[in-house]
This record gives structure tokens, sequence and C-alpha cells, in this order.
């Protein structure tokens, strides 16, 4: 997979996970937080002019996090460490 | 600690206080002639300071205002100062009392702290407003009589005396409102806090997310996100602290019940800003000042409010916080959501009806008149293209942020509804004075006529007249001066 398709292609998972994320009925507020942490990662992406690629929403927030995390890993070489670092940052706080 | 409104009322009803006790303690005695002549030169600054605070925020319709014949006696005070006793042992440069000039400078800084708040338009605010005005005219009202008291025996001071029992007729129907009656959002508004408290992380948060998003260079769509996602988080806060404080007894339950649903409706509308459709984007680099002030805001909050994976309960919160001082934070925070929402609110309309830079996804375009041949040759290579005006997934947007406007102002409405006065007050207690809920309460003669008569329109269709409380024909009108 080509690095930058690899890129647009991961935001458009993330987006796709705050939108789940917000959208979770969660009286603890944390989906809230994750949301938050999920659009710093998408400013992230921002600051590198990557441009999302409309995705399918994925079955759940952390399956879209995962599918993100699958598209990075396959061009892994071309990753920035701070995106990557994010992101796995966020799916070890969702699955807590 | 933060210093709000409330806390400077409650310090200078608190020194008011003392010195009446200290002035009543030597009652007997005969006060010395620099004493009378201090109270009398401090009086001057005390009626300023008031007069700011009573104009600090203005009442719309304005004839609802109430507190004229208090200004204009206070306006009397400072523009012929009280004449001291005409005695030959008053030497040398006269000193006002520092107790009086305390309680001035305390008037000054509410003062202070109100300037440039917006006009009193709803029922909510002037009823604050009234509890205001109150709190502030009860402290001149008792000075007023502990001076009177003091100018009793005293020779040529007749002038004064009248000039104080002025005071003390005008100002009466203020003093005697229970305090109670008193409270309102106004005694919430602050200065900003020490650094690292919330309510400094707030204010930094609100100045920074206007900021970009009142800026059309700076504006992108991680801004726009990011604001609508801290508003989320906000008012999810609000409403834990809000449902605490009614478990805790803090806020009766129906005003909390009401800001409750009102916050909850404001959360539910802050969703969809928060997470954009997958087809709309609007590039830029992300503001730094924005995303250090919202990572200080949620960190606050984590770590203040939050324990694990959840919100603390309200018996933790109780132990931890002064838990109507922190609902006085959260009323705070959601006039700050107010203006993040607005802001929010033209900045998405100027993106959607102005010749924008919002992109959507070349197979999202969904009029035919723009579906030609570049927006299908970028279809077909899932690209994007500019939004086109007029596009039902731009004015979706519009209608969101819209949305989410209206129900935070609701919910501010209903919000601040936590802080207003509810219950009635306690019966009348002996003597001209009383301290209640650390207020300084004036004797309410008995059939004491509410501040404001009853005055509602008629409903008939095509007429607008006007129709007064029925004067009761069993018994002598109510006494107290009327407007």
């Amino acid at each position: 997979m080509e690095g930058s398709w690899a890129l647009r292609l991961a935001l458009g998972h993330v987006r796709c996970a705050v939108v789940a994320f917000v959208a979770a009925e969660d009286s603890s507020g944390e989906s809230l937080f994750l949301a938050a942490e999920c659009l710093d990662l998408e400013g992230l992406f921002a600051d590198l002019g990557v441009e999302p690629e409309p995705v399918d929403p994925g079955a759940s927030a952390v399956a879209s996090l995962d599918a993100a995390s699958e598209a990075l890993a396959t061009v892994r070489p071309v990753v920035p460490l701070a995106v990557w670092a994010g992101l796995q940052a966020v799916r070890a706080r969702a699955v807590r | 600690m933060t210093a709000t409104v409330g806390r400077l009322l409650d310090d200078a009803h608190a020194r008011t206080w003392d010195l009446c006790s200290q002035l009543g303690d030597h009652a007997g005695d005969e006060a010395g002639v620099d004493r009378v002549v201090g109270l009398l030169a401090a009086w001057p600054g005390l009626a300023t300071a008031a007069l700011r605070v009573l104009d600090a925020v203005a009442v719309e319709p304005a004839w609802l205002d109430d507190a004229g014949s208090v200004r204009d006696v206070l306006a009397e005070v400072v523009r012929r100062p009280p004449l001291p006793p005409s005695d030959d042992s008053v030497t040398g440069r006269v000193v006002p009392d520092r107790s009086v000039l305390a309680v001035a400078t305390r008037l000054g800084m509410v003062a202070d702290l109100l300037a440039g708040q917006p006009p009193a338009r709803s029922t909510v605010d002037r009823a604050a407003l009234v509890g205001l005005h109150a709190n502030v005219v009860a402290v001149v009202h008792a000075l007023a009589v502990a001076t009177l008291a003091v100018l009793d025996g005293q020779r040529d001071v007749q002038s004064s005396r009248w000039l104080f029992r002025g005071v003390l007729v005008r100002t009466e129907r203020f003093a005697v409102l229970p305090p109670q009656q008193r409270s309102g959002r106004y005694e919430d508004v602050a200065a900003t806090g020490p650094e690292g408290s919330l309510d400094s992380a707030i204010t930094g948060w609100v100045r920074a997310t206007v900021d970009v998003l009142a800026s059309r260079q700076r504006v992108t769509q991680t801004a726009l996100q990011v604001a609508a996602g801290d508003a989320l988080i906000l008012t999810a806060t609000a409403g834990t602290v809000c449902a605490a404080a009614a478990q805790l007894g803090v806020v009766d339950a129906g005003s909390a019940g009401v800001a409750g649903s009102a916050l909850g409706a404001a959360h539910a509308a802050w969703r969809t800003p928060t997470g954009w459709p997958s087809t709309v984007r609007l590039d830029g680099v992300r503001d730094l000042d924005q995303v250090r002030a919202s990572r200080q805001l949620r960190q606050l909050v984590t770590d203040q409010l939050r324990e694990g994976k959840g919100w603390l309960p309200p018996d933790v919160l109780a132990d931890r916080f002064d838990v109507a001082a922190l609902l006085g934070t959260m009323r705070r925070s959601l006039h700050g959501v107010g203006n993040v929402a607005l802001a929010h609110f033209q900045a998405v309309d100027t993106l959607v009806r102005g010749p924008g830079r919002l992109w959507i996804a070349a197979n999202a375009v969904s009029q035919p008149a723009y579906r030609g041949y570049a927006t299908i040759a970028a279809a077909v290579r899932h690209g994007w293209v500019p939004m086109p005006p007029m596009e039902p997934t731009g004015l979706a947007l519009l209608a969101d942020a819209r949305r989410a406007l209206a129900a935070t102002t609701a919910a501010v409405g209903a919000l601040d509804g936590t802080a207003a006065a509810t219950t009635p007050g306690a019966g009348p207690s002996v003597g001209a004075l009383r301290w209640e809920r650390g207020r300084i309460v004036a004797y309410a003669p008995p059939d004491q006529a509410p501040l404001f008569e009853t005055v509602r329109t008629s409903g008939l269709a095509g007429v607008t007249a006007e129709q007064r409380r029925p004067v009761p024909l069993d018994r002598r009108p109510d006494r107290g001066p009327r407007r």
C-alpha cells in the first residue's frame, strides 16, 4: 500500500472513530475524552496535510481505530512516530 | 481562592456587621467627634462605590429598574457630603473611617468585576440583579443606621441627620429582602482564578477557542470539532456537578431538574458538530494555543472531577470541594461555552454561506447542477471538490451549529436558575437589623410591599391593557415607599 494512501485511509478511520465515540451513550463520560484524543490525532494528520479518505464506518469506534492502525502498520517506515504513538495510546485507553 | 462577587459581598456584609456591633457596644458612650467626622467623611466614597455597582449591569426594559430612588439619594450624598459637627476640637486633616472605606473598596471591586456584563434581559437575570442590588443596598442601609445612631446627641448635624433619614427610607425595602431571595448568577462573576485552577483553565480555553474560531484564516475543521468536543465535555461536567449538588441538597430539586434537562439537551446538541460527516473537510494547520488550552482544560477536569473511567460520586465531591462554589464555576464555564457556541455558529455560517473553503467528496455532491465533468472525474478517483453553495450537507452542518447554540443558550439560563432565589423568607425577627445566612437583613415592618408591583398584560387579542394587583378593600393599603 502506498504511504500517502495509507495515511489518508487511517485518517478516514479515525474520523469514523470520533463519530462513533460521540454517538456512544456512555454515562461515565469516558467516550467523550476518547473522542477528544482522536481529535488531537486528527490535528496531527492535518499538520501533515493529509486529506481524509471517506471510508465506511466500522462496527465500533474501537474497530475503526484498529482499522486505522492496520492501515498504518503496512507502511510503518513512512508513518510519523507522533501519529503512530498517538493512535496506539488512544487504542490502549479505549480497550482499557 | 477565586475572588467572586459573592465572596466580596460576604466580606462587605461581615465588616459592616462588625462595625455596627462595635458602634452598638459603645452606644451609651459619647462617640468621639473624630469618629463621627471620620464616618461622615467616608460616606461619599461609600456612596460612589454603591452607585457604581447599581449602574454596573443595565436592566432591559429600562423601566423595570427599581433602584432609581436609591441612586438619587446616593448621588445626593456624593454631591453634598454630610457635614461634620461644628466642633472646635476637630482640627487638622479629616481621615475617613477605615472600616467604612474597606467596605467601599469591596463594593468597588464588585463593580469592577461586573463591568462588561450584558444587560439583564431575562427574568432570571432581572431577579438576580434585584438580589444583587439588595445585597449592596443592605450594606448602605446598615451603615446609615449606624451613622444615624452615632449622630444622635451631636450638635449642628441636623442636615446630615435628614440626609441619612432619607437614605434609610429609600434603602429599607431592599434591606428587608431575605437573603434567600437575593441570590443569583451575578454572585458567581469572578476574577480569573489562580493559575492551575479550573476557573483559570476555562477562561484560557474560552479566549483561545473564540480567537481561533473568529479568525477566517485560522479556523479549521479540527478547530471547530475540538471546540464542539470541549463543549460536549463541559456540558457533561456541568450536568454531573448539578446532579450532585441536587443530591447533596445544595440546590433545590426543582431548579436542578430543569437545569439537568437543559444541560442534557445541550450535550446532545453538541454531539453532531463534534463528529463531522466523513464526506466534508476543511483543511488547515492546528492552532497551538487552542490545542494547549483544550488539553489543559481536559486534564484539569479529569484530575479534579474524575477517578478512573468515571465521574466522582457526590459524596466524594462534597469531601473534596465546596459544591456550591463548584456549581458557581460550572455556571461560569457554561457562560464560556455560550460564547464559544456563538463563535462556532458564526464560523460555520461564514464557511457554509460564504465563498467557502469547505471541501466535499466528489461522489457526495447531491445537486445535479454541480455534477459536471470535473466533479465526475474527481468522483472516479475518489477525490474532493469545493463544496457548491446550498449543498444539503453544508446546510446540515449549519443547522447543527444553530441547534447547539440555541440549546446552549437555554442551558445557560437554566443553570443560572440554580443560583436564583426560590424559597420565601422566614418571619421577621425582632431588631432593626439581623444576621442571616452571612448577610445583613433589616427588620421588615408588617405588610411590607414587595419590590415590584405585580403588573401583567391582558390576554385579549388586540388589546394591551395593564392589570394591576387588586387593592385589598378589607384592610388598609400596603405601607412602604412605592415607585
